[in-house]
Formats: C-alpha cells, structure tokens, sequence
C-alpha cells in the first residue's frame, strides 16, 4: 500500500501526485501539499486517474491488421515484420516519417530522437508542439522560461490573451484567482466570453481577425510610437498599456486562441515582442516541451525535416510511404479530419504506438502496446519549464513496454544497436552530452494563415474541446465519471444571429466549411459575438475536426438547417 | 447482518411489449422463501440489477396484495433500460428492494380516491390501484383519468379494457392526438376533468406523469380547491443506491428514495425550493 | 467500538514520553497500527507501520483525512460477478476482523469519524463501513499547534475532544496524559508503562486548551450562528451563489478532502461475463451529479452547486438531523480549492451578504 510520488500525465500543469497502487489497479490519488504545483490540489482529471489507466480497454499484446480486423501476434513477430518493411522503405529518399508523443517522457522522446537519426537515419520527426505551438517555432531559440506557475499569484497585473485558463490549466486559473483575491488586476482579451470575463477590470471581445492588430496597436502603445486610433477599443488599449507600464510584476498568459486562431503567428510575434520577460504560455500537455527539448522535431539538427503537417502532405503527394506514430491520435488532433484520413490511409505501412485503440489506431497495419506513465521511469518537463521525476506505480500492463524500451528492441531488430542496456543508461548520456543546454533550433517558419471571412463562409466557428474534452478524449473515454461530465455536443450561436437566421433552441443545425460538415444541437447564448459560433465537443462526438483545417481551432463556416 | 447492497436474484417470468419502447416485466425471486416474503408497499420501488451494466430504480407497478411475482414497467432510455430491454424470458437479473415510502394508501381509507395518469407515469399508480380493488371496500368512490401522446403510447392497455367493464370506479382515457381506430376521447388529460363530478374536500389526488403534466393537473385541481396536502405526486431526481448513502437523490434536507419518492404538493412545493 | 464512557471505570493516566515508542511496538504486536508518517518530501501521510521509529506525531493533516482513508476509501469493490450458465455468481469482499489501530490522528479528524458514523451507520447501515469501524480503535492526539488554516475551535470540534475516542492523548511537558474513553482504549494501555494520572495533569491539560484556543489559531473567527441562520431560512440572493458558482472550477476536490463528505457513484467494471461493482468518491459539485437521463438538471448551475454544498454542510435540519453541524474546521477546503471558495469565506459572504 505504499505511495510513490509522480506527475499526472494529463495537462502541462504538471501537479505532483502521490499514487498508490494495488493488485493491478490504483486504490487512491492524492495530490500532493509540499509540490509547488499542486499544493493540496487536483483538477477532475487528476482526481479520476484511476479510472483512466487501468481500464480494460487497455491495448495489452502487439496487434496486427489481418483482413480488416486485428489478430493478437507476439513481440517477436511484430518487431520481425516492422524492421522488414521499415528496412524496405527507409532507405528511399524522404519516404519516412515518425510522429512522436506529446505525452510520452523526456526519456522516450530522446531514444526517440536517436532512433529516427542513428537508426532510420530521418529527420522527419516531428510531435503535435507544431500542431499545437506553431507561431512559437521561430522564437525557439529566443525563448525561455521566466515565470514560474507560483510567481503569477504574486503578479498584480495579469493579462489574458486568448485563453480560456480554467480549462486549459486549472493550476493556473487557481494562481490568478489568488492574486485576483490579493489586489491584483486582471485584463482580458478573448473572443470568446470565459468565466474570468467576469473578473476582468477590462475585457476586450475582439473579432478574431482582428486580434494580431490589436496586440499590435498595443505594442505601440506601450513603446510610445505612433500608433492608429481609429479602433474602436482604442480606449480600453490606452488603458491595458498604461496599467502594464505601471505594474510592479506584470504577467501575460497566452493560450489556446493565439497558438491555434487565426493569424495566431502575427498574434504571438507581437505578444512575445511586448512581453517576452513577462510572457507564461500556456502549454496544456504534459511533456510537449519535453518532447521538442528532447528531439522530437525536425528542427534540432542540420538538415530540417519534415514537420507533423508536411508529413502529412507528404504522404498525400506519395512521397512518404511510411509512418511510425506514437501516442498521438493525429487523425482526431490534427485537424482537417477527412484529408487527415486521406493522407493516413494513403501509406503504404503505418505503425501504431499506443495505450488505446485510438482513431488513428484503427487505420495502422501494426499496433504496438505501450504503458503508460504510471507503469515506467521517466520525467516530464511541465509548462513553467521545470523538470520532475515519473515514477511507476504499477507493472506495466499486459504484454506493453515502456516506448523508450520497445525503440531499442525495434533498434536490435533492425540490425543496429541504440545502445541502451536500461533506463539509466538514457539518462546518463543526456546528462553527459548535456543534451538541453547545448541544444539549438534551426530557422523555421509554419505558415498558418487559416480562413477568411467570405459570402460563402461568413462566420467564424471555433471548436472547443471543454476542459474534459482535453484534446482528443482517448484517456477521458475511459472513466465513466469523466464521460458523465461532458454533456451532448453543442453549437453555441448567437441570439441575434439565431433570430435573424429562424435557428430555434435545441434545433439540429449543419455546420458546413470548406473541408467537411458535421449536425449539432444548437445552444442560443450571447457568450458568443454575432458572427462567431462555437461548436463544443460532446460524448461521442471527438471529431469535430473535420471542419478545421490543420492545426488551427479556427474556421470559416456557414450554418444551415438540418431535417 | 445483510448487506443492503447485495441484490437478490429474481428471474424474468414474462414480459409484455406495452408500447414500441415500453415493456413489462413480471420477476419472481429464484428463491421461493424471499419470494413468499416479499412484501412491499405501493409505490415503493426496487433496484434492479444488471451486472455490467448497472443499477437503476423502477416503481412496482403491481401490488402487494399479488403474490408470487411482481412487475414493473420500463421505458429503454439509458443503460440499464436498453440491457434490460434485450433480455428474455428466465433470464436473471439482481433486485434490491423495496424503497422508499410508498404512498400513502391507509391514510386515505374513507375518501374518494382520484387518479390522474400520464403515459409511463400510470405504473407507480397501478400498484395503489389493484391495491385499491383488492381492499374496495375500504374506499369510496374511485375516478381513474388516464392519457397519453398516441393511442399506441397507451401502458396496460389490456387492464385499460378490464377496467372500463368494472362498475365499482370510473374510468376515462384520452389521448392528445387520435389514430384512425380510435374512438375515446381526445385531447390532453386535463380536459377530462370537466366530465366528472368530485367531491373535492373528500377526494384525494393521485398524480404521475411527465412533468409538464403534472403541472397542468396540480394546476387544475388547486382551481378545484383542492387542498395542497391531498395532492399526492412523486418527485424524480437521478438515484443510485436507493437506501440514502450515495447523495445523488438529495433534495433540501430530504432523500428521494428514503423520504419519497412520494410527497404531498404542499412538501413537493417546499422542497423544490430548497437547494 | 463502544466509545460511551463508563463512570467509574474512566481513569486517566500518565506516560512519559521517552516510553510512548516501546509502548507503541507493544501494541504493534498484537494489531495492525496505522500511523502518522513523514515522507521523503515533506509531506504527511497515514500508513500501516511495523515499528514505532516510523512515525511522527509532528504532523500537518494530510490532504485526504485518514479517518476516510480507512473507513471510506476513495475507491471500494462491493462485489464481484461472474456469469455461470444461466446465473450469476456473486461474491461479496471477505470482511477481516483485524483491529485496528489508527493512532494519533487529531480532534477535527474525530469529529468527523462521528459524523460520518451517524451517517453511515444510522437508518440503513452501511455494511462495508461499519464492518471496519467495529474493528476500529482511535487514538486521538489534542492539539496544541494548530495549522495556519485551522479553524476547528469554531465548529466546536476541537482541539481537544470530551469523548468519542478510545484514547485521547496530551503532551504535558515530559510526559503524556492519556485519557481512556473505551474498555477498547483502556486495553490498550493495560501494561506497565503508564501510571494514574493526578489531578493537576488533568488541570495542565485545560490550561494548555484554552490557551491554544486563546492564542494560538492564525485564521480569524468564523461566526457560524448567522450563516446557519440564513441558509437555513433560504434568505440569501441567488448572486451571491452565482458569484461564488463563477469561481468553482468543477474539480470535485472540495467533496474529497473534506473529511465529512461521504457521496459516492457506483460503477459496474469488467468484462460482459465477469467484473465488480466499485463505488467511488463522487461530488455534489460536478454538474453530472444530479443530471438525469432525461437531461434535466436540477443544478445546472455552478452557483446552485454552491448553494447545495453549503445548505447541506450548515443548514439546521442537517445540523439536527446529524448531531452537529458539517464543518470540522480542518481547513482543508482553504488548502485545497482551485477556486478559492472555503468553509470560512462563504461563512463570511453569507453573513455580510456579499462576496
């Protein structure tokens, strides 16, 4: 009965929780008071991590698609077909892709790294950072961490730009709360309304085309150069600028609406512009900076690589033939679903490393059982940039392995060594080689214009995967009071939009964009601005993305009735 | 000492298609002892066990002077339902039981009893009603008011026929929108209350239904001048364990399954404003 | 374990505090001990331990309250089934009858084992509950250092406790005074350590009471008598409620750590032939607690959550109902609510009618 202290493996937060494990499954979750994270306290998804990683849905032995279904094999078998094909097609030029986890340890993520540059000798690897994190590619080498999650509580002016803080990160919505209750100002600036709207002593709910100018405008403001007054928040701007210069320890945190709106690059270059030293992103999974610090990119070496998108467009024009994707659901996270599945279906093999039979999963030609984080070693590095140490809790389920474990079988298996005898071996020669500290980043540019307003796509429709949504929902699916907690899916419409269009409350509405179409149950409310809709991810329904394009939350869309 | 939370094992003696999506189903306990036992009172419910599945609550729809077996109706809207829905005749399910208060069927010896039923919610009334026919003589005058959307959404249709023929109550059945076949009268339930004579300061009211029903008739029959405590309805709330533990049927300083489900509609008034 | 004292039979006695180790590995002995313990990175827990060096009596209350740990845990099977032809098989967990002693838990903590007694215990009885706290002894410890979110001198529940424990433990200067309120207590410390108490121990004890209640609790009074008063009369506008509502973050984490609060959600887990049933800690403050099938949601509403959390933790026909009022004053809702809504500031909200 003992408790081992780990980190939850949900949100980038990264709370520190004592786990205590028994005959298979986890009896108690508790957070920890001394972690300077948690201090006493969870989210409900830290709380319901029992019900999560223990399910039976677990994927125990390697899998393989025979005849449309899939048929248990062993270890053996798996690794001898997988290093056939991979050695067939690794060879041919730029026809290999690896698509790493965001999620999976910064240990994984490094064996990953040298398992796609030693052994299938690649540079196209690449982890959902450029799916989530585009617009901060290029300031990857400028960028570090300043603020810490606790030194929010003591900031006393606090700007929200784009992000709903109490679903992307409950820790922090928790820090700005206290320093709310301590005097502290609060600023926010979202299209969307969001419970904190409410607490803001100034709260600006722009278009969303409109967000980059006016960050630039404030930018400008705050610098003193001459800048444009005819935008009507010309005034609440002046304002923001004037607190900011006269705030002792000012904290800007941005979120989910500049990495993935629209022109969130041009947003996100003018955020960092103003306020680099006092900037705190907002990064909601557990080890996406662990998995960009470690390797997982096409942008830590000589030759750039292709990134998680161009693989995909790689593989629609036919030159990748191959990928090997762990722990991500690409096909439900990436966006675009229908051209997503195109681009998968389209290879000629893909593997599969996951806990789940996710979407993604299902499409693979083989399927490797990983455990989870509650079942190996490993470390995570949260969104405030500190390190912590993962300890297991339970044996790893089944036949499954930790991923760092099975790259350096598949590496034996394909003729080459990675040289790994144990997991401290990983550790010690990232300690050696200081791998962090004398890693650079090469130049790089995603380019994420996203949609335009148009006669045929006249409203901006946001999808919102809701705090229990979190990102793709293949962990959530799994616990039942998790499940209880998201209701039907919605689209949330506007009152006077709703009056002007004859959409009634509760009435089945078609949401149609340039790339596919889904039915929802309409929501009137005037959370949202008249030519906004926001489509909310539902039981069942994780595949609102089918009307995105890559990477972006963001669309253009019309609405129509539906019989 | 038992364990409150260990369900019984009953077997499924028949089951009857009450509606496209309703049925009924008779259970008798597997052993013969509990069975000969069982005793209950009407409109008390029971939990009803399907492992891997669930529990749920379901109101005994027959009453307690019928012995050998029990029923109760159900509609397939969740879990449980859709499971129990797919199962046959002698198959097992697990069945805990009976809960809550059940109505209360002495206090209102002497008085004219009037029903007022709505499409799944006759059921719970049922079981006061056969009650109500095995013990006649203990009442006065019985009025029985029932309605549903379609004539194909009528439950115990059958009983609905034994019923009209008896000469000891009165019976009337409405629908709100008639099928070519239909005959008897049309319009929601509440319409019906202009055909019959009440002796309203000794009658009292047995309601259940859907809720908007409810209200309609609770406001009818206050414009009558019944008095709030001869008002009896059931209040719903989401139940799981049935013996007050789990607090998902708490409402103010009640709990549905141990202080209801029936209530008067002086106490449902109170209690729905209390958090 | 029968905790009313019987008159003539109730002593009090004496033991030093260099013998409370050895007079712990006696005990060890003969039950299972669980006890307060240090964990490498500061934190406090509760845990079975097979020598006295283990523990610490220097605590701060963990976040999950040990008396739920043990009596209610977090995660429970009640039974397993399995499909046998046309039946199914149905087997209740093997109950022990290992006493137990949780030694050195606090005032607060007692208070709510009460509580949570009377609930579990009283109308229909809990089995799995009741069978482990039959089998439960309490050594409880008073108080004389409280924690800067302590409050349990205004909910009346400590920090020293008049009964409801088998042992009560005092640190007077070199020594203990131990307090038997149980024969379960008294047979703990029939053995030769401990000698008769006098009545200037029990004098010291008092003293040492009032003046941690006087001058040693950091968190300002939390007047309950007009919180009570209100949310019993349902005075109290719905925007209060829905102001505090906007600050709850849906983490549930209120209902865990309190130590009074007992709701719980059943779950069939397994395969379609064989699984168990488990109940698990559920909240009043997710929004899927009271949602029916239908749909409907009685509190929709994060603010009528709010509302319902608070009338059922002070509200007079509960405090009637169970003997005294929800709180315990342990603080833990201060440490642990991501949204800043605690015991003492809707206290004080609701006496002032306003945030």
């Amino acid at each position: 009965m003992k408790e081992v202290l780990t980190v939850c493996p949900f949100c980038g937060c990264g709370c520190g929780i004592y786990l205590t494990g028994e005959n298979g499954i986890i009896a108690r979750v508790t957070p920890s008071l001394s972690n300077p994270v948690s201090k006493g306290s969870l989210c409900i998804k830290g709380w319901h991590i029992s019900e999560v990683f223990t399910s039976p849905n677990r994927i125990q032995k390697p899998l393989i698609k025979v005849n449309g279904s899939f048929k248990e094999i062993s270890w053996e078998e798996a690794f001898e077909l997988i290093s056939l094909k991979f050695n067939s097609i690794k060879d041919k030029e730029n026809s290999f892709g690896i698509i790493g986890s965001s999620k999976f340890s910064n240990e994984d993520s490094y064996t990953l790294h040298k398992f796609a540059r030693q052994i299938i000798k690649t540079n196209n690897i690449d982890s959902s950072f450029t799916l989530h994190y585009a617009p901060l590619i290029e300031r990857l080498n400028d960028f570090d961490f300043y603020v810490t999650i606790n030194d929010i509580e003591n900031s006393d002016l606090i700007i929200i730009i784009g992000s709903n803080i109490t679903v992307e990160a409950p820790q922090i919505a928790r820090r700005v709360l206290k320093a709310y209750d301590k005097g502290a100002k609060v600023v926010v600036i979202n299209s969307l309304k969001i419970p904190f709207s409410s607490i803001a002593s100034i709260y600006i709910q722009p278009v969303p085309e409109e967000l980059s100018v006016l960050i630039e405008t404030l930018g400008k403001i705050i610098n003193k150069k001459s800048y444009d007054k005819s935008n009507s928040n010309i005034f609440k701007l002046e304002e923001i600028a004037s607190l900011y210069v006269k705030a002792q320890n000012p904290v800007c945190i941005c979120g989910e609406d500049v990495f993935k709106g629209v022109k969130g690059g041009a947003s996100f270059s003018s955020i960092f512009e103003i306020f680099k030293h006092r900037l705190f992103p907002l990064f909601t999974i557990n080890n996406i900076i662990g998995a960009i610090s470690f390797g997982v990119s096409p942008y830590v070496n000589e030759k750039k690589g292709l990134n998680i998108i161009e693989m995909l467009n790689a593989s629609l024009e036919g030159s990748i033939k191959c990928l090997y994707i762990i722990g991500e659901d690409i096909l439900l996270s990436a966006g675009d679903y229908n051209r997503t599945r195109e681009a998968l279906e389209k290879l000629e093999f893909l593997v599969v490393q996951d806990l789940f039979l996710t979407e993604t999963a299902l499409l693979a030609d083989v399927v490797l059982p990983a455990c989870s984080s509650l079942e190996k070693k490993g470390s995570f590095i949260n969104m405030e940039g500190s390190i912590q140490p993962v300890l297991p809790v339970l044996k790893p389920l089944g036949d499954s392995k930790p991923d760092w474990q099975i790259f350096t079988e598949l590496s034996e298996k394909l003729g080459n060594k990675l040289f790994y005898k144990d997991f401290d071996e990983i550790t010690k020669e990232i300690e050696k080689i200081n791998f962090l500290k004398n890693k650079k980043f090469l130049q790089a540019e995603v380019s994420h214009l996203g949609d335009v307003i148009s006669d045929e796509f006249p409203l901006w429709a946001k999808v919102d995967n809701s705090r229990l949504f979190f990102h793709t929902g293949t962990l959530l699916k799994n616990s039942s009071t998790l499940m209880r907690e998201i209701e039907q899916g919605t689209v949330i419409i506007n009152s006077e939009y709703a009056k002007e269009n004859d959409i009634r409350n509760n009435e089945k509405v078609k949401i149609i964009s340039k790339r596919g179409e889904i039915i929802r149950n309409a929501v009137i409310s005037d959370e949202v601005l008249k030519n906004i809709i926001l489509v909310r991810g539902g039981l069942g329904d994780f595949s609102s993305n089918v009307i995105l394009p890559f990477g972006l939350k963001w669309t253009t869309v019309r609405l129509e009735k539906s019989r | 000492m038992g364990n409150i939370y260990l369900p019984y094992k009953t077997i499924i003696k028949d089951i009857k298609q009450e509606t496209p999506d309703t049925k009924t189903f008779v259970l008798a306990f597997k052993d013969k002892k509990i069975q000969e036992n069982f005793d209950y009172k009407p409109g008390q419910f029971v939990e009803l066990s399907i492992y891997g599945a669930g529990e749920a609550p379901f109101g005994i729809s027959t009453s307690p002077t019928q012995k050998g077996s029990f029923a109760i109706t159900v509609r397939a809207v969740g879990r449980v339902t859709r499971a129990l829905h797919k199962l046959e005749i002698g198959n097992e399910v697990g069945i805990r039981g009976p809960f809550g208060n059940g109505f209360p069927y002495s206090e209102v010896k002497g008085k004219d009893i009037l029903f007022v039923g709505g499409g799944i919610g006759l059921p719970p009334l049922r079981s006061l009603i056969y009650y109500i026919f095995d013990n006649r003589g203990d009442y006065k005058n019985i009025t029985i008011l029932y309605g549903a959307r379609t004539p194909e959404d009528l439950v115990y249709k059958d009983d609905l026929t034994q019923w009209g023929k008896r000469t000891d109550i009165k019976l009337m059945v409405t629908v709100d929108a008639a099928s070519k076949d239909w005959e008897g009268n049309v319009g929601v339930v509440t319409t019906l209350f202009e055909q019959i004579q009440l002796d309203v300061p000794n009658t009292v009211a047995f309601v259940c239904g859907p809720p908007i029903m409810i209200k309609f008739v609770i406001r009818d029959l206050l414009k009558m001048g019944f008095l709030e405590e001869n008002i009896i309805s059931t209040l719903e709330r989401y139940m799981k364990c049935g013996v007050g533990k789990c607090g998902h049927c708490a409402i103010g300083h009640k709990y549905v399954c141990i202080d209801g489900p029936v209530f008067n509609y002086r106490q449902i008034k109170n209690l729905k404003e209390e958090p | 374990m029968d905790n009313s004292k019987t008159g003539e039979e109730q002593m009090n006695k004496l033991i030093k505090k260099e013998n409370i180790k050895l007079w712990l590995n006696e005990i060890i002995k003969k039950y299972k001990v669980i006890a307060p313990y240090k964990l490498e990175t500061g934190d406090f827990g509760f845990k079975p331990i097979s020598n006295a060096d283990e523990i610490t009596l220097d605590y701060i209350n963990p976040v999950i309250s040990p008396v739920k740990q043990i009596l209610f845990p977090a995660r429970e099977v009640m039974l397993h089934y399995k499909k046998k032809g046309d039946s199914w098989e149905v087997e209740l967990p093997k109950e022990t009858d290992e006493k137990v002693v949780l030694f050195g838990i606090r005032s607060c903590d007692l208070s709510a084992m009460l509580f949570l007694d009377k609930f579990f215990m009283e109308g229909f009885v809990d089995n799995y509950y009741k069978s482990r706290r039959d089998n439960l002894i309490t050594v409880n410890i008073t108080c004389t250092e409280p924690a800067d979110w302590c409050f349990c001198v205004c909910a009346d529940c400590g920090p020293s406790k008049e009964e409801g424990f088998d042992l009560q433990l005092t640190e007077i200067n070199d020594n203990y005074l131990v307090e038997i309120g149980s024969p379960a207590g008294k047979e703990l410390v029939n053995i030769d350590y401990f000698k008769e108490a006098e009545e200037s121990n029990l004098k010291e004890k008092e003293r040492l009471v009032e003046e941690t209640k006087n001058n040693k609790f950091k968190m300002p009074t939390t007047y309950f008598s007009k919180a009570i008063q209100n949310i019993t009369a349902n005075s109290i506008d719905k925007e209060l409620w829905d102001k505090l509502g906007g600050r709850c973050l849906g983490c549930g984490s209120c209902s865990f750590v309190c130590p009074t609060c007992s709701c719980f959600n059943v779950i069939d887990e397994g395969e379609d032939s064989k699984g168990k049933r488990v109940r698990s800690w559920d909240s009043c403050m997710y929004c899927g607690f009271t949602r029916e099938t239908s749909g409907y949601n009685p509190r929709k509403a994060p603010g009528d959550r709010v509302k319902r959390r608070y009338y059922h933790k002070l509200s007079y026909y509960y405090l009637t109902k169970m003997g005294s009022c929800g709180c315990v004053g342990c603080g833990r809702c201060i440490v642990s609510c991501l949204g800043g809504i605690d015991m003492p500031m809707v206290v004080k909200a609701v006496r002032r009618g306003k945030v």
